[in-house]
């Protein structure tokens, strides 16, 4: 296993010196106020100087390809996005220094714009238990999350009316801005889920018509088959809409945020080790961030729980769920941590998806 | 699209036949499938009230009357499918700035047995042309009448105010301003409910102990060998004493479990119960989950949750 730890060298400073690209030894500078920005946000572009000696007429600032900031003087600030044209892309940024004696020195830069939205593809599932696992082997995200049954996508939109209720927001608001979405299903699988153990999981599915569910490894409750009969109370006695264990809840919010167009490379379900554990890692603000019992923002800072020392992962495109090498590989090799490939050059460690390490 | 190169001059030989054919295809061979986009309805027709009467049945789902008041803020007529979610639209015009009050039945699900504790999802979101409006209802006053005999709801989703209608205990909903989803009901033709209020001391969860108080009232007949169960993320809390368990299931599961058996709470009787937890950490944006009880394994009670807020 890697050796964890914090990471001694600020990220921004190595973003900084290993992206920008001068067009000549003198050069302006130009810089982003984010290196992992949303593109439901605004971004600050701030150009100066950087090393030119001499008069400098004008400073410009342009922004895929389109003059922003046209202003008098040796430096210049402006204010883009959102960036929704350029998401999963990157977006080139250039400082143009108009020089007192005539020509022009440029300096440009790029981030990745993330945004995880519109997503509105699934893949199929099959497996071999009316499309549900019917062993450790087919406990898939496509098989798991159940995005075909009408269910999911009926309590994805509740998420959104629900989280608009409580935040005094419009559902359009909400829908609308990616983080909102994230915060909206970490908010109301908390509001209406609550634990039960796995061995009471199996008796109450057994009572409602699915003797037959047999997924193998760990008992994995499929999301619609969560909403539907979990909170039943036949032969039960639930204490709340909706009942299961950790990797159902991870299992649940994971097919909501699916459910509303949320992309696939952006929501993770993610088991630590040794394996106590199962939630989620997901795309929040840009960066890969927590998500776990509780509302969103309880898990971005710091470490606090052992259970979190993330080191096995799978989705829907990555799988089936387990606890392997490869399942390691997946969570290591996509989630560290910014989308676009602006990882600081540090070894990947669990403490990347805290904003202490990783802002 | 067309990055499979078989795939590619198939198509270039399909296309003579269909374009749209040959793309489904592709789609199937990849096992994608679209994925319908959540919507909401955008348009000038608002749903301004929802009133009516959801009446409470054993071994079945509830028999609702209910009525949606629609009004059109629009300069144009316009005409518009409404319906309750799941059921089928009822389709009426509106002229302009028209307002119009219609009928409609919600669609409900019931789960448990005649004789012991049941429950009912109301699915109370209305839908206009197909969507949920994106508008918030301006006024929501519902009333959910019990069986007849059965004193008390054991828990609801939604924050209801306790009522009585013809010398049945009822229920009503109050809200403004509000979308509304699903309405999910708790009650028991058994003898005994259970009211449990559960509260902590203090509100805000620093590393240190924490009274947790469970105020129960029996709102049925007399009863015994109750069954108080709490559960704590054992990650968060820990407790002392031979009230408490830690479960660890067979793979990836923890929880801390407080248990407790009440001897005997006679009819209309409340009891405070109490036990202390320790938190181990500051503990926020999260719910601390429902209390409940159970007589014999049949559930007759349970709490509120309690949101934890943030600093």
């Amino acid at each position: 296993m890697r050796k964890l730890g914090f990471r001694p060298t600020p990220r921004v400073c190595l973003v900084a010196a290993t992206l920008l690209a001068s067009t000549g030894c003198k050069s302006p500078s130009i810089s982003v106020v984010s290196i992992h920005p949303d593109a439901d946000k605004q971004l600050n572009f701030t150009a100066g100087r950087g090393n030119l000696s001499g008069g400098i007429d004008r400073m410009k600032i342009e922004v895929g390809g389109t003059i922003i900031a046209d202003q008098a003087g040796d430096s210049a600030t402006a204010t883009g996005g959102p960036y929704l044209p350029y998401s999963n892309t990157r977006l080139t940024a250039r400082a143009i220094a108009n020089l007192s004696g005539g020509g022009t020195k440029s300096k440009s830069t790029w981030v990745y714009v993330a945004n995880p939205k519109n997503v509105f593809a699934f893949t199929s599932p099959s497996g071999s238990n009316s499309g549900y696992p019917n062993s450790t082997a087919e406990q898939t995200g496509a098989n798991l999350y159940r995005l075909d049954k009408a269910v999911v996508r009926t309590h994805a939109i509740n998420a959104v009316m629900e989280y608009a209720n409580a935040k005094g927001l419009t559902v359009f608001e909400v829908q609308n801005v990616a983080d909102n979405l994230v915060a909206a299903v970490a908010w109301y699988v908390d509001e209406h889920m609550t634990w039960r153990s796995d061995t009471v999981n199996r008796t109450v599915f057994a009572a409602n018509g699915w003797a037959s569910y047999s997924p193998g490894w760990d008992f994995p409750q499929p999301a619609d088959l969560t909403l539907t009969i979990s909170g039943n109370l036949t032969n039960a006695s639930p204490n709340d809409d909706f009942q299961g264990d950790c990797e159902d809840h991870a299992i649940l919010r994971a097919a909501l945020l699916r459910a509303l167009g949320f992309a696939p490379w952006a929501i993770w379900d993610a088991i630590d080790n040794p394996v106590t554990h199962e939630y989620n890692v997901v795309l929040y603000e840009g960066a890969f961030r927590l998500m776990d019992y509780g509302e969103i923002d309880r898990w971005l800072t710091s470490h606090t729980w052992n259970s979190h020392r993330s080191h096995y992962g799978w989705n829907e495109d990555n799988g089936p769920r387990g606890v392997n090498a490869t399942t390691h590989a997946y969570l290591q090799d996509h989630t560290d941590n910014y989308p676009g490939g602006k990882s600081d050059g540090n070894p990947w460690s669990f403490q990347i998806y805290y904003k202490v390490i990783s802002p | 699209m067309f990055e499979n190169p078989v795939f590619r001059e198939t198509c270039v030989v399909l296309c003579g036949f269909g374009l749209a054919a040959c793309l489904a295809a592709q789609g199937a061979e990849k096992g994608q499938r679209k994925l319908p986009k959540p919507e909401f309805y955008a348009g000038p027709v608002s749903v301004t009230k929802v009133t009516g009467r959801i009446e409470l049945i054993p071994g079945e789902p509830p028999r609702s009357a209910l009525s949606v008041q629609l009004q059109n803020r629009g300069d144009k007529s316009e005409s518009i499918g409404v319906a309750f979610r799941g059921n089928e639209a009822q389709r009426v015009q509106l002229g302009t700035k028209d307002g119009r009050q219609l009928q409609l039945t919600p669609t409900a699900r019931h789960s448990g047995s005649g004789q012991g504790p049941q429950g009912d999802r109301v699915d109370l979101t209305p839908v206009l042309n197909g969507h949920p409006p994106g508008h918030k209802i301006a006024e929501v006053d519902l009333t959910i009448v019990l069986p007849a005999g059965v004193p008390g709801l054991i828990r609801s989703n939604m924050p209801l105010q306790r009522t009585t209608q013809n010398d049945r205990v009822a229920y009503r909903l109050l809200r403004k301003q509000v979308y509304l989803t699903e309405l999910v009901v708790v009650y028991t033709t058994g003898p005994v409910t259970l009211q449990i209020e559960k509260s902590i001391q203090p509100t805000g969860i620093e590393p240190g102990p924490v009274e947790v108080t469970l105020r129960v009232t029996n709102l049925g007949k007399d009863a015994s060998n109750i069954l108080l169960e709490d559960t704590f993320d054992p990650r968060d809390f820990a407790g002392e004493g031979p009230e408490f368990k830690l479960y660890a299931g067979k793979e990836n599961d923890r929880r801390l479990v407080w248990k407790r058996m009440i001897g005997e709470l006679g009819a209309g009787k409340t009891i405070e119960v109490k036990f202390r937890v320790r938190a181990k950490l500051s503990v926020r944006h999260r719910s601390l989950g429902a209390a409940k009880a159970t007589i014999e394994r049949r559930l007759v009670g349970v709490s509120n949750k309690i949101r934890l807020r943030g600093k």
